[in-house]
Parts: structure tokens; sequence; C-alpha cells
């Protein structure tokens, strides 16, 4: 092969090196790539709104039941009768204070005094304590 | 309004420039990644990284620019240790049945000699054959100096015909 020829081939080698064209849409691939980011981003932003609105829907509703149960019931208020009595149905007591029923501690003080255990024992032989008259002798006797 | 208008109107300038010059970045990240598929994913990072930036609108020679940026991003994807592309049937002397087959294997021998030159010697060499991108540009692109680009362009192409004549063709 002359040098002429081999110029030839390395000339027509070289152009042929990046003369590879890319698959026809190129364009558009690439501009839906860029794109892609974008739409992405809103269609997250539009889930994340999605789901925070979710959120608070099912945070309202039980919330709005608590509310209907604990708010307060207005009712009207029931009529307060008072039945008036007049003067002469009140009976005076015989005696004041009123005399109540005895108490458990009053009755069993009674019982032990009706039973007169002092009185009886002293005639069983029990003879009373004498005590001797107290003499003090004067100092230096 | 007026901000979804002015949305609007960068979308559409973006596009125009994704028309105007998504086939010349494929054939920078393709000289470079000798793969279409590799070369189209160049593109479409470079047009994502440039949308995001707002570099492409302050562009002054939006051709530099996107050859640069492709470039770069498709020496980052190049493999490092690329292995050695070996001519096969370059000693070959079989003609083949016909004229333009022989000459078909001709220069798929000669691409799989650029394939195996060195890197420095590679890049301007296919950057070179890109739209027939000058010496200045290439240099520019590689940020080296239009004479380094030049004396570079000048040894790959000694170092080929040399191969090329230890080869038989």
């Amino acid at each position: 092969m002359g040098t002429e020829e081999q110029d030839d081939l390395l000339r027509e080698a070289l152009a042929s090196y990046a003369g590879h064209e890319p698959q026809p849409g190129i364009e558009e691939r690439v501009l839906g790539r860029v794109r892609a980011p974008r739409l992405a981003r809103r269609s997250g932003w539009a889930l994340a709104l999605l789901a925070a609105a979710c959120v608070v829907m099912t945070m309202m509703i039980p919330r709005r039941e608590t509310l209907e149960l604990s708010a307060p019931q207005i009712v009207a208020p029931l009529p307060v009768v008072v039945k008036a009595q007049s003067p002469r149905a009140i009976e005076k007591p015989d005696r004041f204070p009123s005399p109540a029923p005895l108490t458990r501690e009053e009755r069993t003080l009674l019982a032990l005094a009706d039973t007169n255990a002092f009185a009886e024992s002293g005639d069983a032989g029990i003879t009373p304590i004498q005590i001797d008259a107290i003499t003090i002798p004067p100092i230096g006797e | 309004m007026a901000g979804n208008d002015q949305a609007e109107a960068r979308e559409d300038l973006f596009a125009a420039l994704v028309h105007r010059q998504s086939r010349f970045v494929f054939r920078v990240a393709f000289s470079v990644l000798r793969d279409p598929h590799d070369a189209e994913e160049v593109v479409q990072e470079t047009f994502l990284r440039l949308y995001r930036s707002s570099a492409w609108t302050e562009m002054r020679d939006e051709r530099a620019f996107l050859a640069r940026a492709a470039w770069r991003i498709a020496i980052d994807r190049r493999p490092k240790n690329k292995p050695l592309e070996t001519p096969a049937g370059l000693a070959s002397n079989e003609p083949g049945p016909e004229a333009t087959v022989l000459r078909a294997e001709q220069i798929a021998v000669v691409h799989r000699l650029i394939d195996g030159l060195p890197e420095e010697l590679r890049q301007p060499l296919a950057l070179s054959t890109v739209d027939e991108l000058s010496s200045c540009e290439i240099a520019e692109i590689m940020g080296i100096a239009e004479g380094t680009v030049r004396t570079r362009l000048w040894r790959a192409r000694q170092i080929l015909k040399q191969k090329l004549e230890k080869y038989g063709h």
C-alpha cells in the first residue's frame, strides 16, 4: 500500500471513527430524562399532600366523635316543686329536745346500773378498808 | 403568571439547545467511548447536569462548552484498564469477496488501531474526527495547549502509519 493509499485509508477510517449516528429520537429521550425528575418531584409533592390530608382526616374523625360525646348537652332544668306546708301541719313537740332512741352505749350503761352489783358484793363479806390516822412526830424530839 | 411565562421560555430555549446540539454531543461521547448506548447515556447526563445548573444560560460558545462537558463525563465513564484491541485480521491477506467488503475490513482494522493508541494520543485524534473540530477547539475541550494538540495529532498519525506498514497495509 502506497503512502497516498495509506493516507486515504486513514482519512476514511478517521471520518467514520466518530461518524456513528445516534438512534432517532435522541432529542426527545434527552428532554424526557431532563423533565422526569421535575415530574417525579411534582407527583411526589402531590402524594405527600394526599398522605397529609389522609392523616388529618383520620385524626379528625375520632376527634369529632369525642367532641360530640363530650359536648355539653343542654337539657332544660327540671322545675323544683316545693310543697308549701301550712303552719298548722307542724306539730309542736311535748318535750324539747325531742326524745331520741337510746344508743347502744346508753343501753349498756343502764343495764349495768340496774344490776346493783356493788351493793350485792358488799353483803358477800368484803370488809371496807380501814386506814389509821397518820401521826407525824415533831423534828428534834 | 410572569413566572410561568419565564419558565416556559426557559424550557423552550433548553429544548432548542437539545435539538441543536444533542447529535454533536453524541459524536463527542462516541469518539471517547466507542459504544452507542454509553454515548447516549453521556448525552443525557450532559444535558441533565447542564439543565440543573444555570450555566447553560450564560454559555458563550455552546458547542465548545457542551463538547468539553460531554468529553469529561465520557472520560469518567471510560474503563481505566481498557483491554488493548487486537487488530484481528490485520496481517491477513485474504481478499474479500468484494472490494467494498475488503475496504470495510481495512477501516475496521484502522479503528482498532486507533482504539489501541495511548489515551493522550487517541483522544485528540478522536475529537478531530468529530464534526472537524479544530485544534483550537480540541485544546479548549481537553484543557491543554493548542501546540500540544497539534503534536499529539501528528504523533498519533505517525504511529498509525507505522503500524499499517508493519502489518502490510
